[in-house]
């Protein structure tokens, strides 16, 4: 066989693929897909800002209205009367057609007022409105 | 001398067998993280959002404020004070008008200075905006 022949008839090694550098790369994505990803449900309740028409509303309110006071979470006052949410629940559900206006107490957080909202929701009350606390 | 037919597999061969099912976990972990995850931009400052069982979702487009639990404001992840902040509402409406804004606000911050800001907020012209909330399950 002639050299010529016998060079041709060399075969080159093939050169494997090392998986490692890939194994870098997909750990690195699934680190910052980790630290970016969020699992909170973000959701939003639509809130009508408190106005001078409300105030007004409230001002002149009648016996078929209700006027809420929130103080804390789960202490509502309606007419001198203490409500949890579950009681207060009962209560307006008994009273589906009422103006509902919301006022607020000094140590009230918001998450009582979005409770209350939530309330008035389940139970179909349209008429509820907040009403712009004193300065 | 009679050429070996077989050839030793090289170390970096029986690494990489070794490592093919941990591969296939990884490749998986990294699929269910891409689908389940959320990518959403920072908050400016650490905010828990009040709990509700609404089911309404927000459109990420909205102009956005911020309220943490310590009274500190953003608009569109710019810290400002309540003035600044109607001036830049204004003139986010001004550019387009009925534009929803969204309010996320830590649930423990002051019902009362909240009710306050949005008054503020109606007197420029928002009149409805949308507070974002962490679903709660049931009432």
């Amino acid at each position: 066989m002639s050299p010529l022949n016998r060079s041709l008839k060399i075969k080159r090694r093939s050169t494997p693929i090392s998986l490692t550098p890939l194994i870098d790369v997909v750990f690195i994505l699934l680190i910052f897909f980790l630290l970016v990803s969020t699992f909170e449900e973000i959701r939003s309740v639509e809130i009508v800002p408190p106005s001078a028409q409300s105030d007004a509303r409230e001002s002149t309110a009648d016996e078929q209205s209700l006027t809420i006071l929130v103080q804390g979470n789960d202490d509502y006052l309606v007419r001198a009367e203490s409500y949890s949410l579950e009681s207060l629940k009962i209560f307006l559900g008994e009273q589906p057609d009422r103006v509902i206006f919301v006022k607020t107490g000094p140590n009230a957080p918001l998450q009582a007022i979005v409770s209350l909202i939530d309330l008035a929701n389940t139970l179909n009350l349209s008429k509820v409105s907040l009403v712009q606390p004193e300065k | 001398m009679r050429r070996l037919e077989y050839r030793k597999p090289r170390q970096t061969e029986k690494i990489d067998k070794h490592i093919l099912p941990m591969t296939n976990i990884i490749f998986l972990m990294l699929i269910f993280f891409m689908i389940a995850g959320q990518i959403t931009a920072t908050d400016p400052f650490a905010i828990t959002p009040s709990k509700s069982i609404s089911t309404t979702h927000t459109k990420p487009e909205d102009g956005i404020i911020h309220l943490s639990k310590d009274g500190e404001i953003t608009f569109q992840y710019q810290a400002m004070d309540a003035e600044e902040l109607k001036v830049k509402v204004a003139e986010y409406l001004a550019e387009a008008p009925g534009a929803v804004l969204r309010l996320k606000a830590d649930a423990d911050y002051s019902a009362v200075e909240t009710l306050f800001l949005l008054a503020e907020l109606h007197e420029i012209g928002v009149e409805k905006i949308s507070l974002i909330t962490q679903l709660e399950n049931s009432l």
